[in-house]
């Protein structure tokens, strides 16, 4: 008996806390919706914006909630450590008996998880907004079935899984221009390249199926795993990877968010208001596929971050600004981050790939949306 | 007050061929529009007005030919400078979801922003004066989404406005609204070409009403320019058979005494 509660207490826990902290940040989410929504007019010599108090205390409130799962990440697991131990390993003390579990195995995985949120999510609103579609997300140009092609051909023919990161950006780049051509007809409109995606998709779609019937099953099965999106044996290497990655891309991202307002309102209204309306169309669909690869490069294709966590921001901070896509993007280090805790420990000591739960997670809420949105239109 | 741009002296269309990857709807037009007046283009449907105007409004590249804004191609200016002089109400409109008011009238500031500079006092007082000029002010903190037809137009004009062009090229502004809110509109256009001297240049299908609000008239048929000049000059039983096929009586605006057109019906009385 003793040893049954043993077993099960640690990973029920775990789960428990994740969870009521799952309960606790929706109540926040709903409650963040009557925060005061003051504008702080910011101006000094040349420098001048306008920021939004709602969307800096969201902010800052989803930063705090990635420091909260990273240490529970640290502390939970099959081999529990106490909090304080593993904030000093981490940081500072790497000759304890804890070293190998936290800075091999954990933190490099909690920050995989971290970054890579952040590219889903911030590409996901990119194209959300590029499109003018709450439904759609990076994978409709191909981005993840591209990745999946490349990885797959390299895992069933027996290729390094080193290279792995590599062929999979290289699908998803390849895949998402040839998306990008074939919708080209006197510029490329939102549903035209929707359309076009969606064919180009399953054509991708009959190619993973073949490789996949065609090869060893047991090469099939670690491609099949990839495919679902696992953070499993993410390294520090993973890390760097999305890092320069992201210190390219966000700043453009966040240069070009002036712009992608304005194509919101139209190609008319974005010519009128002094755009280069395919130039900027371009620049913006570049940054975002890139995000959604270099993320799907590293962990997989994982699912229905990039499309929910830019829904689930826009309710709460309205339309898009620069401010709300920093907090989209820190909201998919969030939910990715514990979606992981959760794969890791609901059925411990199995473990999970955390594409699993996020889609798990975010399969209902798509229904919902699709319903209400049926409603609206 | 008057907006913060250098003057505009001068915006012309020469030898323009326009079309859309097809036969040309425009062909060999060259007008000059006048500066710091209103000008409203009227003509029967597909006669390409509306497309004369987006030419203008450089949304459409020329085929051969150039719009000339103060003695330079509009095309080869940079793009983001046009927009500090010439702003443009398109007829098709995408609003966003869940935008509200000030947040879509703040867009029309862009050109005037810079990479760090993104929210001036002119930025703010630009947006202030649109919402005040438009009758939003307490509208600002509402979707967009939830108001009505007229009110939504406003929106979009308050957006151009805060823009603040000298010169506003606007694509039938007065479309889906009811009589009592067209009159509001074009009463509002017509206070900035009179008070700020503002140039417009208008798409309107309504014949009286453009007799009413115009200074220059400009009628056009099968992409030309048939008619042109003050309403009261040019507006006749024969103009309007000319440009629209039909039979009228034009008498005089009881109360502007502008040309007043009543189409006779097509049927015998």
């Amino acid at each position: 008996m003793a040893q049954l509660i043993s077993f099960i207490v640690p990973s029920a826990m775990a789960s428990l806390y994740v969870f009521c902290g799952l309960i606790t940040s929706t109540f926040l989410l709903i409650g963040a919706r009557r925060l005061d929504g003051k504008e702080i007019i910011f101006r000094h010599g040349i420098v001048s914006s306008l920021l939004q108090k709602r969307i800096l205390i969201l902010s800052a409130g989803a930063a705090i909630g990635i420091l909260a799962l990273g240490l529970i990440g640290l502390i939970v697991g099959d081999y529990p450590i106490p909090a304080w131990k593993a904030i000093t390993t981490a940081f500072w003390d790497r000759n304890t008996e804890y070293d190998f579990v936290i800075n091999t195995l954990r933190f490099p995985r909690i920050t995989v998880a971290v970054l890579a949120g952040i590219c889903f999510a911030t590409s996901g609103a990119i194209f959300q907004s590029l499109i003018n579609n709450p439904l759609v997300s990076p994978d409709i140009i191909g981005v993840n079935n591209g990745a999946a092609v490349c990885a797959v051909i390299l895992l069933a023919t027996g290729g390094t899984v080193t290279y792995l990161p590599l062929a999979a950006f290289i699908g998803a780049v390849l895949a998402s221009a040839i998306v990008y051509v074939l919708s080209w007809k006197r510029g490329v409109s939102g549903s035209r390249l929707v359309l076009v995606g969606i064919g180009f998709n399953a054509l991708l779609g009959s190619v993973i199926t073949f490789i996949q019937v065609r090869y060893p099953i047991e090469r099939v099965m670690a491609a099949a795993r990839w495919q679902a999106g696992s953070l499993f044996g993410s390294s520090w290497e993973d890390a760097r990877t999305l890092s320069i990655g992201l210190a390219i891309l966000l700043p453009s991202a966040f240069f070009l968010i002036h712009r992608l307002r304005l194509l919101q309102l139209g190609d008319e209204a974005s010519v009128a208001l002094g755009l280069s309306v395919e130039r900027d169309r371009f620049a913006l669909l570049t940054v975002g596929a890139s995000l959604a690869a270099i993320a799907v490069a590293v962990i997989g294709p994982l699912g229905f971050v990039a499309l929910l966590v830019p829904q689930i921001a826009r309710t709460v901070v309205g339309t898009l600004t620069a401010g709300s896509l920093l907090f989209t993007g820190l909201l998919g280090g969030v939910f990715l981050l514990g979606a992981d805790i959760v794969a890791q420990r609901l059925f411990a000591p199995v473990t999970l790939p955390a594409g699993i739960v996020t889609a798990a997670i975010g399969a209902p809420y798509f229904l919902l949306i699709l319903v209400r949105y049926n409603r609206e239109t | 007050m008057k907006h913060n741009n250098e003057s505009p002296s001068e915006l012309s269309g020469i030898e323009l061929r326009l079309s859309y990857q097809g036969p040309p709807v425009i062909e060999g037009l060259t007008i000059d529009l006048p500066i710091g007046q209103i000008t409203v283009i009227v003509g029967p449907n597909g006669c390409g007005k509306s497309t004369l105007l987006r030419a203008f409004a450089r949304v459409l590249t020329p085929d051969s030919g150039k719009v000339i804004l103060n003695g330079e191609a509009i095309q080869s200016m940079p793009t983001r400078y046009v927009a500090r002089l010439l702003g443009l109400l398109p007829q098709n409109q995408r609003t966003p979801d869940s935008i509200v008011v000030k947040d879509l009238i703040r867009r029309g500031r862009y050109p005037h922003q810079r990479l760090f500079d993104q929210w001036s006092k002119k930025d703010e007082e630009a947006v202030n004066k649109a919402l005040h000029i438009t009758g939003l002010e307490n509208y600002s903190e509402r979707l967009v989404d939830e108001l009505s037809g007229g009110q939504r137009q406003r929106v979009w004009i308050a957006m151009v406005l805060a823009q603040d062009t000298p010169i506003m090229l606007l694509d039938e502004p007065t479309t889906h609204l009811d009589i009592a809110h067209q009159i509001e509109i074009l009463e509002l256009l017509h206070r900035l070409s009179t008070d700020e001297k503002r140039t417009i240049v208008m798409v309107l299908h309504d014949i009286n009403l453009a007799a009413r609000y115009a200074a220059n008239l400009i009628a056009m048929r099968e992409g030309s320019v048939i008619y042109s000049g003050r309403p009261e000059e040019i507006v006749s039983p024969e103009m309007v058979q000319n440009v629209f096929d039909l039979r009228t009586v034009v008498i005089s605006d009881p109360i502007t005494s502008s040309p007043l057109v009543i189409p006779h019906p097509t049927r015998e009385l």
